[in-house]
């Protein structure tokens, strides 16, 4: 087994506000292997944007702060590193898609010059050179016409070619981990679908690793080889996605699996989960999901529980199926 | 077979627009939606879906008469819109109320939920005091928000789930024959949506209300409705019950869009129809069937001819030349 | 009901709710406060505060310098001017005239600002057009010049000097407040007003007005020290309230001359308008910061 490429662990990031710390990230430990999709699922308030940011270090300051834990990346502590060290890793051999593609893409500089800013800083490139490499990279994305639209502004592309474009800067340096914020959920229904699989392409042919942050399912399903499941700032359960669908243990999962609508059956009622998502200031002791769990004991209320493995790369953390797992 | 309350024939919204600069304008006309038919009964939902530019939330505003027609016809209970007196007008807002998608902006931010659910009702009619008190709590209580100090509160103090339902309860208050839902669950966290949806069927159940849904998650309107109309540029290119559009879509847009929607199971096939791209801009659409440019069946006399809207089987109805020979 | 009901959960109030008021009044800026605060006090109660006339002459007593230069006297600390009368009871009084002045144009340019600017902004079109044009030609007119002529063509007196500064001052909020209320239409809960039947008069009032209370706020208090400093303006060239009422533009008028022999005249005057605008201005600041709903949202 080839080393990971990226290996978090126990990672903590807190937003400090005036009215208390919000723990947005609280231990979260994962590994990515080149090549391989990992699929970040959370609803709002679960952490996952700022296990995202964290990563980079690029935590809105100066109320964002890394509180604990490692980031190996390539075997070294990325948390170690100074800020300028930092800026020489984002945008070449770390680079981050954003989620909305209308803020992502300054308004005033033509799309040809936003491909080229990060060759320019990372990799020294000029004139013809660049040139061609801006082309080469819009044609990556499937952008037709490279010459022509390299001297559009964004306003003049529609939201699924200022998408690509985005995709275009974020791939520019060929970057070993990429890491994806809900990169498709202001799409359409048809873009969509072709924007996932163009980057499932660009995997296939550089190797890059993704990290797909999403709270969409119906991505994971499509997308990812390995899925995260993130609650109230930590990973509640991991699996390969097939074993997520088939065989989910945390009632977390269990329950947002079952309380989609799906497009194949009509069901009468859907299955809703109760309540609302803790608040990340005032995190109860035990378990952060017990409210809303239909499986809650005592035990659940007292103490956070460990990481349980249920299977090869299969782990959840909940009481419950650690007694199962003993049973 | 119930009574129709709302029928919307061929009408059309065009908008001015004038393109170019100071030295060469030029204008244009934007067809937002240009000759759609349809009419909803007592109790029943339809589903209209279709991508950015379609003209859904166009047609959503013109049936809210918070934008005038440019041609065609509505018609509330036979009665024609354009030959309301003030009375019709005050009937046709108490008998059609909206909630929209955006829980943040929908209320507003210094008006307390008694207030504004209270609203429609003090605009429209003559309860005041306690009378308006006591409806106010009634709805409230119906949506499943029935703590007594809800309604002395301000909206920030609410989650997005919540503030959706209290959206639903100022569409209530006036108990309307027909409420417009303009993607009323797509700004909500995954495990909301089921409770919001559950929600409004039940309300359907009980007082008999119908519904406009107007959305683009495929699954959330086969789940909400009992007939889906799909859109493409300004015009509906097909119309079916539910069950019916979902298994035997006829159109080969529809068919397409089906087929981009991402699958609820890993393991689900995707046969996905790959539409060549991009959708044409809403200024300068197609001549003939505005499908066509995409479309993998596309004939001459697609071209010429605008498709009209037949049936081709019992109750539904496609807009295609290739079902026109089964006349 | 099922689960559909959602009672529970987020508390309605977030907990320390007074906890947050009191923070933020903690933060308060105290000594902007105090200044204000101080001088709103001497104007209210001058009579009581003083026992000496801010009008009548004393000639005996005339030119004393301050307390603390030789020559001075305790019982007039802030020295005598050209005519005898008491330094610090003419700027008490003076306060009276500087404060009933930014007030009442407060008053009057803010109420005639918002109404355009609500207006223009909700019926855009021809109407937004032709109060903005108004708007700009009013901003187009050399301030100062302009309320001398009113002021001169109207009479002296304090009526009129509020008049000319409010028909200065009101075209520059109506520009804000257009501004907001443009940034507002376009949220849904305007649409849900008119899908609930409500005239435009009504949405105005009751939908749009209170959401631009913060914004407005915050103006009026940035725009108190320009205000003053336009009703000292006035005064020191002699345009503005007329004598013997005090009135601290026209002290620094008539202290101007003496800068360099008796210059307490001057000096006393012009630091009570600097120290009222600068106070103002950091209460605007800190109001501005406080009130902003971006900073407040998290």
């Amino acid at each position: 087994m080839t080393r990971p490429i990226l290996e978090v662990k126990d990672l903590r990031a807190h937003l400090m506000l005036r009215r208390g710390a919000v723990k947005a990230v609280d231990g979260v430990s994962f590994d990515l292997h080149s090549g391989e999709t990992l699929g970040i699922v959370g609803e709002s308030g679960s952490g996952k944007t700022m296990m995202g940011l964290s990563l980079l270090r690029l935590l809105p300051r100066p109320a964002g702060r890394i509180v604990g834990g490692s980031v190996i990346f390539d075997g070294e502590d990325l948390l170690a590193k100074s800020e300028r060290e930092m800026r020489a890793y984002r945008g070449s051999r770390i680079s981050m898609l954003l989620q909305d593609p209308m803020t992502s893409l300054n308004p005033v500089f033509r799309i040809g010059n936003q491909v080229a800013e990060p060759l320019t800083i990372h990799q020294k490139l000029a004139g013809r050179g660049l040139r061609d490499k801006v082309r080469e990279l819009l044609r990556l994305v499937r952008i037709p016409a490279p010459e022509a639209r390299m001297s559009d502004y964004p306003h003049q592309m529609s939201g699924g070619m200022r998408q690509r474009v985005v995709g275009a800067i974020g791939l520019a340096c060929q970057p070993q981990v990429l890491i994806a914020d809900e990169p498709t959920t202001a799409l359409d229904v048809t873009i969509q679908s072709q924007y996932l699989r163009l980057l499932k392409e660009i995997q296939q042919e550089t190797g890059v690793a993704i990290i797909f942050i999403t709270h969409d399912l119906g991505v994971v399903a499509r997308m990812c080889d390995r899925v995260a499941v993130m609650y109230a700032g930590r990973i509640v359960e991991i699996a390969p996605v097939r074993d997520l669908f088939n065989n989910p243990q945390h009632p977390y999962t269990v329950a947002l699996l079952r309380s989609l609508p799906k497009l194949e059956e009509r069901a009468e009622k859907l299955y809703a989960i109760g309540g609302q998502p803790p608040s990340l200031m005032n995190l109860p002791k035990g378990c952060a999901f017990t409210a809303r769990c239909g499986l809650a004991n005592a035990r659940c209320r007292e103490a956070y529980p460990p990481q349980i493995d249920i299977a090869q790369g299969h782990m959840a953390r909940c009481w419950r199926t650690e007694e199962k797992a003993h049973v | 077979m119930s009574d129709i309350i709302l029928e919307a024939c061929e009408i059309r919204k065009h908008f001015p627009v004038s393109r170019g600069g100071l030295v060469a304008p030029q204008r244009g006309v934007l067809k937002a939606v240009d000759g759609l038919s349809f009419s909803i009964a007592e109790g029943e939902t339809l589903g209209l879906v279709g991508e950015s530019g379609c003209g859904k939330s166009t047609t959503s505003k013109l049936i809210l008469l918070l934008e005038a027609l440019s041609d065609g016809a509505i018609s509330f209970r036979g009665k024609d819109v354009t030959q309301f007196t003030a009375d019709d007008r005050r009937a046709y807002r108490r008998a059609v109320q909206a909630v929209f998608q955006d829980p943040y902006s929908s209320l507003s931010p210094r008006m307390r939920i008694g207030d504004i659910v209270g609203e429609p009702v003090r605009v429209n009619t003559r309860v005041r005091g306690a009378d308006l008190k006591g409806r106010v709590r009634k709805v409230l209580n119906d949506v499943g928000l029935s703590d007594p100090s809800i309604p002395a509160n301000y909206p920030h103090e609410f989650s997005g789930g919540q503030r959706q339902r209290i959206a639903i309860a100022r569409a209530l208050a006036l108990e309307p024959d027909m409420i417009v839902l303009d993607e009323p669950v797509s700004a909500l966290d995954v495990s909301i949506r089921a409770q919001i949806m559950n929600l409004l069927k039940e309300l359907q159940q009980s007082r008999g209300v119908a519904y406009l849904l107007i959305a683009h998650d495929l699954a959330v309107v086969r789940h909400m409705s009992n007939r889906i109309g799909v859109m493409y540029l300004g015009k509906l290119v097909e119309i079916a019950d539910s069950d019916e559009l979902s298994l035997h879509p006829l159109h080969p847009y529809t068919q397409a869009l089906y087929s981009a929607a991402l699958p609820s199971h890993p393991d689900i096939p995707t046969s996905e129809i790959i539409l060549t791209g991009e959708v044409p801009s809403p200024l300068d659409p197609p001549s003939g069937c505005p499908f066509r440019t995409r479309c993998a069946h596309a004939m001459p006399v697609c071209a010429e001819v605008p498709p009209p809207l037949r049936e081709a089987a019992s109750g539904h109805c496609v807009a295609c030349h290739l079902y026109a020979s089964s006349n | 009901m099922s689960q559909s009901v959602d009672d529970r959960s987020i508390p309605y109030r977030p907990p320390g709710r007074g906890r947050r008021t009191f923070a933020l009044l903690a933060g308060a800026p105290i000594i902007p406060l105090l200044i204000i605060g101080l001088f709103v006090l001497a104007a209210i109660f001058a009579n009581f505060l003083t026992p000496y006339s801010p009008t009548q002459p004393n000639l005996a007593l005339r030119l004393l310098p301050p307390f603390w230069v030789e020559g001075g006297q305790l019982a007039h600390p802030l020295g005598t001017d050209l005519l005898g009368r008491d330094m610090l009871t003419r700027i008490m009084y003076g306060a009276r005239v500087s404060l009933t002045v930014a007030v009442a144009v407060i008053l009057v340019a803010k109420t005639i600002g918002v109404v355009v600017g609500i207006t223009a902004g909700y019926f855009g079109g021809w109407v937004d057009a032709a109060l903005m044009r108004l708007a700009d030609a009013t901003l187009a007119f050399p301030g100062i010049l302009f309320a001398i002529v009113l002021v001169v063509a109207l009479g002296a007196g304090l009526w009129n000097v509020v008049l000319a500064i409010s028909l200065l001052d009101w075209a520059g909020t109506s520009r804000v407040i257009r501004g907001e209320v443009l940034s507002l239409k376009n949220r849904d809960f305007v649409a849900q007003a008119k899908v609930a039947g409500c005239s435009p008069l009504r949405i105005m009032a009751v939908h749009l007005f209170p959401n631009i209370i913060n914004t407005l706020i915050v103006l009026s208090t940035l725009q108190v020290g320009s205000v003053i400093l336009a009703e000292a303006s006035l005064s020191f060239l002699g345009a503005g309230v007329p004598a013997p009422a005090p009135a601290w533009g026209q002290m620094v008028s008539n202290g101007k001359a003496y800068l360099t022999t008796a210059w307490w005249l001057a000096f006393f005057p012009g630091m009570a308008i600097v120290l009222v605008v600068l106070a103002f201005n950091m209460l605007g600041d800190w109001l501005r910061d406080v009130l902003d709903p971006k900073m407040r949202q998290v």
